[in-house]
């Protein structure tokens, strides 16, 4: 009878939840929070955790292929939380239904983290100045935003990264409303470690 | 298997038994054609690519077929009789010989439309190689089973009609292709070769069966068995038939819904109306003698009129795609793909290029995604069957699509036309013999779209949420044809013209052979005339209803056209033929929200600033990549360079080699220069010569030469979208720098 409903009933299969942003814009924190509010998260764990993510990356690896239409594995992420920075976002087909959490962080803070894990990388820091990369990465996010305002299967919340750590419970619920009420919030709140929070905006 | 049971010895009882044989196997032969052809395509194909069958026509076979069958049957009795009295066959005639040979008749003409199709239409052979090999096959096994009752008795299951019919559909092309469409050609194969087999295993099986539980002795030849098989056949055929007149077309909904946090009732609706094919000049609204627009001249009183706008393409989806991206043409890569024809293009009639223009990608964004994404209900009910199809993708951004054509009673049908079936055969033998122009019109008519326009504008005014609505009125199109008064209102009318001498007429034009005749012009200007006109009167209607549903003072209201047409100027006819200010200078009407008194806008605008416009309107963020402006800054138009792209299609290209080019124009002050890729240079002053009538390009005049600078400019500026770049532009790939700080991050490969 199961198997009779399942292929006759109108049960909309679960949206993907997607947590999307710029690099060290909070997306692993989100993601350990969504985990511990009670979403699994999508992740192979084959990137461990390092002095700049220390409770770890949580990505999937062959995110980083969408670019070259690796898509195969979406049907997988269907109820599940998969972090994919912004940059392949736009990448996504239209045949699957998101939510995306887009974490939102003052540019400065996202400039100087990145930094401090390209040292980490023994990569040059400072091919780009800071003042270009900004206007580089606002630009990027100008269009991810229209795409995703462009996009009828994409929902999409902000999350400004220095206002959850500040008040993590409003912010939760806010998350928890555009996530069906599918979280936990206590538990969520509970993952947020203000100590990580490192590279303030003076 | 016992199979001598006496047979019909007269005349009269052969062709009375063989017309009862006859009859049983067409009508089942029609149920199986029909659920292949009808039904089966409605259950696997969404509901909105299914085009059903006109219901007269429905109705027709219903009666054609059994009709069909009495008579062929009769034809066989008679033969087999004949044969019988010539000693052909070893045993006496028996009602076995009458089944087989009435199946025989199926069979045979089915072959006979395969002949048909291969020696004398041009259809690609090689799908139906399949069935027809079957066909064959079955042939050869019906003569045997008629001349033998020993191999009668061996292939008895061969001669029931319903074994036959479902073996020779389940193997044509479309049933084939689309539950394997993703399979390789070698299951398809296999798929091919293991179906017949399963279905005559099943029917021997059958067989076996139902001949031990009537010991072979059945037959149709006595009233109560006649009466009995037809019991049973009679009801499938009313179902099958029946279930036909209720299945239809629906329009395209995504099922997305509007979020509940974004609906906002006060904001401006949208409509943005386009009539198809369209000419400014033709308009009473710019000044043409003929009143074809009163409605559109009072709805001006209180809007803003642009007397230059120019159509980014001579076609209906480049231009289509312009409005709804603010790109043109050349970036929008919605378009003819073109490349120079060698002469053995032309020698193979163009088989190797793409028969249609590229659809719309999926990357680029469209004004009704944006306005979706902002909390808008968009919804689009367009009369154009061909580029506003779905398949074309400008649809993006719409949660209710309605391009549904009509369904044709005897007329061309639009689509994909699979002519194995025999109900085609039919269908073009009637259409052949009763010509039906006026009968069949291959568009929704503006009457027909405004009544699911009216009924969308009740439902979101139920909704209480602002909508974007896109319409789209074709009855200015080829082949002109406006219902009564229309036909009439303006003098020319050929009672005597028709479609085939209409692209008689446009081959013999476009390949330099004549010219129009005064006749012909003033009878397609006539139609075409009244076609405007009847799409005027609707417009006025549907102003009317936004009056009354209170929407019409706080709404943005546009109407323009994608192209305009052409008849026999420079000998070109009808549209997709050139730049000149014919096939794209459109009309431009733009009622803005509260406006109540008309402005008049004289710089060139384009399908391109409609998008930027509609969003600087609501105050929303126009996209930097663009090409369009926002007409809210009258004061800037004046420095605008405007952009017209003709991309030819393979129609045009077979018919002269003046048409194996690209052809823009670019319209400057009150210049416009007209290049192409085969090195035309043409200038023109349309303050002073709006014709177009006399080239003032001169290679050493600074005029020419610099208009000329600034097309090849944007040529340089204008990124091209080409199929091969599908999903490498600018829209996806951040800039280098940030792909190369992500990759260095580790977040991107």
């Amino acid at each position: 009878m199961k198997r009779l409903f399942q292929l006759f009933g109108k049960k909309k299969p679960p949206d993907i939840t997607i947590v999307s942003g710029l690099p060290r814009s909070g997306t692993s924190m989100m993601m350990k929070m969504l985990e511990a509010g009670g979403l699994p998260p999508l992740t192979d764990k084959l990137r461990t955790a390092d002095d700049d993510n220390p409770k770890g990356y949580y990505e999937f690896e062959r995110v980083k292929k969408l670019d070259e239409g690796d898509i195969a594995w979406l049907s997988e992420a269907r109820g599940k939380a998969v972090k994919i920075i912004s940059a392949l976002l736009t990448y996504l087909p239209p045949t699957y239904t998101y939510r995306v959490i887009f974490m939102q962080r003052a540019m400065p803070e996202i400039l100087a983290s990145q930094k401090k894990m390209l040292i980490h990388r023994h990569e040059d820091a400072d091919d780009v100045s800071d003042e270009e990369m900004a206007a580089l990465y606002t630009e990027h996010l100008r269009h991810v935003d229209s795409w995703i305002d462009g996009r009828p299967n994409v929902k999409r919340i902000n999350i400004n990264f220095n206002k959850i750590i500040k008040n993590p419970g409003a912010h939760l619920e806010t998350i928890n409303k555009f996530l069906d009420s599918c979280l936990d919030t206590g538990k969520a709140e509970a993952v947020i470690d203000p100590s990580l929070y490192r590279q303030k905006e003076r | 298997m016992d199979t001598k049971i006496k047979g019909p010895q007269s005349v009269r009882e052969s062709m009375y038994t063989g017309a009862v044989y006859g009859v049983i196997a067409w009508m089942v032969y029609a149920v199986v054609e029909y659920f292949f052809s009808a039904l089966l395509p409605w259950i696997m194909k969404p509901s909105h690519t299914y085009i059903p069958v006109h219901r007269a026509f429905t109705l027709l076979l219903v009666v054609i077929y059994p009709v069909t069958g009495l008579i062929l049957g009769a034809l066989s009795g008679l033969c087999l009789r004949a044969a019988a009295k010539a000693n052909l066959f070893s045993e006496k005639t028996e009602a076995s010989m009458f089944a087989s040979s009435a199946t025989l008749t199926v069979v045979l003409i089915f072959n006979v439309n395969l002949l048909y199709i291969w020696l004398f239409t041009g259809y690609d052979f090689r799908p139906i190689l399949p069935s027809f090999g079957i066909s064959i096959l079955l042939l050869l096994a019906l003569v045997f089973s008629i001349a033998s009752p020993l191999w009668y008795g061996r292939l008895r299951f061969l001669s029931n009609p319903w074994t036959v019919a479902i073996a020779l559909f389940g193997i044509l092309p479309w049933v084939m292709y689309e539950p394997l469409r993703n399979q390789t050609k070698t299951v398809m194969a296999l798929a091919a070769l293991v179906y017949p087999v399963v279905v005559f295993l099943i029917s021997l099986i059958f067989h076996k069966i139902a001949a031990g539980r009537s010991s072979g002795k059945f037959t149709v030849t006595t009233p109560v068995s006649t009466a009995r098989a037809l019991a049973f056949l009679i009801p499938v055929y009313c179902l099958v038939f029946g279930a036909g007149l209720f299945v239809e077309q629906t329009p395209l909904q995504t099922g997305q819904k509007v979020a509940s946090s974004l609906k906002d009732p006060d904001r401006p609706n949208v409509i943005l109306i386009t009539m198809d094919t369209v000419r400014a000049d033709h308009l009473s609204l710019y000044g043409y003698e003929r009143d074809t627009t009163p409605n559109l001249r009072k709805l001006a009183e209180e809007s803003t009129l642009y007397n230059q706008s120019i159509a980014t393409s001579d076609i209906t989806l480049p231009s289509h795609a312009s409005i709804f991206t603010g790109l043109y043409a050349r970036s929008n890569g919605a378009h003819h793909f073109f490349k120079t024809p060698t002469d053995e293009d032309m020698a193979n009639h163009f088989v190797n290029w793409p028969p249609t223009p590229l659809p719309l990608a999926d990357k680029f964004t469209t004004l009704a995604e944006i306005l979706f994404g902002k909390g808008y209900s968009t919804m689009a009910v367009v009369a154009n069957p061909g580029y506003l199809d779905y398949h074309y993708n400008l649809n993006q951004g719409f949660n209710f699509y309605d391009y549904r054509s009509p369904v044709i009673f005897l007329g061309n049908v639009v689509g994909k036309v699979n002519p194995f079936y025999l109900r085609q055969t039919i269908h073009n033998l009637i259409a052949w013999i009763v010509p039906s122009p006026g009968r069949d019109n291959t568009y929704r008519r503006a009457g027909e779209i405004n009544k699911v326009v009216f009924s969308l504008i009740d439902k979101a005014k139920k909704e209480n949420n602002s909508f974007f609505m896109f319409i789209n009125y074709m009855d200015a199109h080829t082949p002109y044809d406006p219902p009564a008064p229309y036909d009439r209102l303006f003098p020319g009318k050929d009672e005597t013209f028709t479609e085939e001498r209409y692209r008689d007429m446009e081959k013999e034009v476009s390949e330099l052979e004549r010219e129009l005749t005064v006749k012909e012009r003033r009878h397609l200007v006539s139609q075409y005339d009244g076609g405007i006109a009847y799409e005027d009167y609707h417009i006025g209607n549907l102003i009317a209803r936004l009056k009354e549903a209170g929407m019409y003072d706080n709404s943005l209201i546009i109407v323009t056209s994608d192209h305009g047409e052409v008849f026999g100027d420079r000998n070109y006819i009808g549209h997709g033929n050139s730049v000149y200010q014919g096939e794209v200078r459109v009309p431009l009407v733009i009622k803005y929200p509260q406006s109540s008194r008309k402005a008049v806008i004289d710089e060139f605008v384009s399908g391109v600033d409609l998008m930027p416009t509609v969003l600087d309107v609501f105050g929303y963020e126009i996209p930097g990549d663009i090409q369009g402006a926002s007409l809210l800054k009258p004061e800037d138009l004046y420095k605008r360079k405007v952009i017209s792209e003709s991309f030819p299609d393979r129609n045009k290209l077979s018919f002269h080699k003046r048409f194996h080019r690209i052809e823009r124009a670019i319209f400057s002050g009150s210049n416009k220069f007209v290049g192409s890729t085969s090195g035309k240079q043409e200038l023109y002053d349309l303050s002073k010569d709006p014709e177009e009538k006399e080239n003032i390009y001169r290679a050493d005049d600074s005029i020419s030469k610099n208009i000329k600078a600034e097309l090849n400019q944007w040529l340089e500026d204008v990124k091209e979208e080409l199929p091969s770049q599908e999903g490498s532009d600018s829209y996806k790939t951040p800039d280098k720098a940030v792909l190369d700080r992500l990759k260095a991050l580790g977040y991107v490969q």
